[in-house]
């Protein structure tokens, strides 16, 4: 058997992501470490907090792993996938302290700008947050339903998804900002014409400057999880699973594949597989580098917070 | 041509040329062309797909001669391809019909169209006048005293096999049934009075119109709805959901005919599930595939009961027909499952 070239899913959401993923962050670690990928993005929806779970599963996996005298490691990235209201959705990286600190930052800016449970971005808001972050961008093909549109049209973000000019011009404006830290999200789940697809994702690719990297779009570890999946769609969509229709995904693709499944996918862009490992290459951040960081400001100069507090 | 009289015979010196010059003295096309050429400009191409022909034959076990035996015959092969017509609400232009009989040139009739049809009836009476016609040889007919024996050339027409096949088939404009008014919009009253008799005679059950539900298994893309429901009041209005539900995408991915239940084939599962078979064996027809699509994955449905776990591939055949056929990866079987 030829050796499969690695792969690292780099688009996954845990449960963390309300009403869209479907498994515990450590059901997505072991099945990452039983599948022998290289490395695991943890990546929910405008948010960090499956981070945290993720971090502890990976370092207790990886403890066992070093127990049972093998030198594979799970690597875990760190990274959120921001929906814009005008723009198409992003998947942030982490390469660094730094950089994490840009991406929480960001959230935090769109959270307190919306209501309760909801987070509201501009693509403008990013000019002062992408410092050091890769971004991968989800580009919108014709045809498909695009998932993180609104229904309601008094949301904000109703205009730029009912445009669909717009939606295809923005992203050259990806590259101006990211330079060589944007790609472009090739994910494949056996849709309706996967060769049409890639053709596709070639060309928007040429377009917009931005390479495409191979990704799973990730919402369960394995695909029995495909009926509680369709069960949280209904719920978030306010309906029931068979009046739902088209909102439910036609198939339990959306699960972390076998390296051989990814790669028979990717046959035709075998440099897309390659470059999930450049991501995970450059992303060097890792929960352990926080620490508590007492705010320094708070006293006056040439003081210590010590002192001053006395 | 002009150009030629001014010595450019090839694209590179042309392309030296100022393009604004060439515009006011050779037109707007010649540039256009130049983009074309380039990339510059985009070239439409309208993709032509070969229409399928339709054929029907049939093959006499006794030869016959006799006239009245051969009409019913060529009734049942124009039923045979006007059947196969309407189901594509498709009407040829072109029938050529073919008697065979002992002497190697067969026998061609051709009946050509003013209006393409899929009558049975029309196209019948149009061939039995061409049949008479050629066959009206005045020295067979003196010699004979029966005319319903087929004679050519004072020999008698054994004939042994007959085939029909049509062409340049487009597609039928659909005609508005006699059943309701000849403009049915200016006639809504005496339609809802019609459909109110039929209810109540066959029962609300009985009158019913299709609605389109969206979801991803295919037999349950449609459903049959009574006319009248006394369930809703007015008409029907389609919620904001609903009509984000009934977005559906990719709509020119499936076909238009369904085969309901799906059928079976007799095909061979592959080894491997990833390429569909090479050869597609349908009503003891082998069509060899040439083209083919795929896969795309459906699974769902596991609230009916059991999940349906399907790979679907769109297959073009040598005759340029294209069906629909998948794998069930619970079965290990392949599947027709509709035409496009």
């Amino acid at each position: 058997m030829s050796v499969l070239p690695p792969y690292c899913e780099l688009h996954c959401k845990t449960n963390y992501s309300f009403l869209t993923g479907a498994s515990h962050a450590d059901e997505l670690v072991d099945q990452a470490i039983e599948l022998d990928y290289s490395a695991l993005a943890v990546t929910d929806e405008n948010t960090l907090a499956g981070v945290v779970r993720a971090y502890s599963a990976a370092k207790e996996a990886n403890k066992i792993l070093v127990e049972s005298g093998t030198t594979r490691q799970l690597k875990l990235i760190v990274g959120a996938e921001v929906i814009f209201n005008d723009a198409p959705p992003v998947v942030l990286w982490a390469t660094d302290r730094a950089s994490y600190a840009k991406l929480t930052r960001l959230l935090t800016v769109g959270r307190r700008r919306a209501p309760k449970g909801e987070c509201w971005l501009r693509f403008d808001d990013l000019a002062d947050h992408h410092q050091g972050l890769l971004a991968g961008v989800s580009p919108p093909i014709p045809g498909d339903r695009n998932r993180t549109a609104h229904i309601d049209p008094s949301h904000p973000s109703y205009p730029w998804y009912s445009d669909r000019q717009k939606q295809t011009t923005d992203l050259g404006a990806f590259y101006e900002l990211f330079q060589d830290r944007a790609y472009l999200l090739a994910e494949l789940c056996y849709g309706v014409d996967d060769q049409w697809r890639i053709e596709q994702l070639k060309k928007t690719s040429r377009q917009s400057n931005l390479p495409l990297v191979a990704a799973g779009d990730v919402m369960y570890h394995a695909p029995c999880r495909l009926p509680l999946h369709d069960v949280l769609t209904a719920t978030k969509h306010n309906t029931t699973v068979a009046e739902a229709g088209d909102l439910l995904l036609p198939n339990a693709q959306r699960h972390l594949q076998s390296l051989m499944e990814r790669q028979q996918a990717f046959a035709t862009i075998p440099e897309a597989i390659e470059r999930t490992q450049e991501i995970a290459n450059r992303c060097n951040f890792c929960l352990s580098q926080l620490k508590y960081e007492y705010p320094e400001e708070l006293a006056p100069d040439g003081q210590s917070p010590m002192l001053y507090l006395r | 041509d002009t150009l030629h009289q001014l010595g450019i015979h090839q694209i590179g010196p042309l392309r030296k040329l100022p393009r604004k010059d060439l515009s006011t003295r050779f037109g707007n096309e010649i540039l256009l062309r130049i983009d074309q050429m380039t990339g510059t400009a985009s070239e439409p191409i309208v993709v032509k797909r070969p229409t399928a022909e339709f054929f029907a034959e049939q093959l006499l076990d006794f030869p016959t001669s006799h006239q009245e035996t051969i009409v019913v015959i060529l009734k049942r092969l124009i039923e045979d391809i006007c059947q196969q017509l309407s189901a594509r609400q498709q009407g040829a232009l072109q029938w050529t019909i073919r008697l065979y009989h002992q002497s190697k040139v067969p026998l061609k009739l051709n009946v050509s169209l003013f209006q393409p049809t899929a009558t049975v009836d029309h196209v019948l009476q149009l061939a039995k006048m061409q049949l008479e016609q050629a066959l009206q040889n005045p020295h067979a007919q003196r010699k004979t005293k029966k005319p319903s024996r087929f004679y050519l050339a004072g020999q008698t027409l054994e004939v042994n096999e007959i085939t029909i096949s049509v062409s340049a088939c487009v597609l039928l404009a659909h005609r508005q049934r006699q059943l309701f008014d000849e403009n049915p919009r200016l006639d809504r009253q005496s339609l809802a009075h019609l459909i109110n008799r039929l209810s109540g005679r066959l029962g609300r059950q009985n009158v019913v119109y299709p609605s389109i539900v969206s979801g991803a298994q295919p037999e349950f893309a449609f459903q049959w709805q009574p006319l009248v429901n006394p369930y809703s009041r007015g008409p029907r209005r389609t919620t904001k959901l609903a009509k984000a539900v009934q977005q559906q995408s990719h709509a020119l991915a499936r076909p238009f005919t369904l085969f309901r239940p799906a059928i079976q084939l007799d095909t061979e599962p592959t080894e491997k599930n990833n390429s569909p078979p090479a050869l597609l064996i349908y009503a003891d027809q082998e069509h060899p595939i040439i083209r083919q699509w795929g896969p795309e994955r459906i699974e769902t449905g596991w609230w009916r009961g059991t999940t349906v776990r399907r790979d679907y591939w769109r297959v073009e055949t040598k005759t340029h027909q294209q069906f629909w056929i998948y794998f069930d990866l619970r079965k290990r079987a392949w599947f027709l499952h509709g035409e496009f």
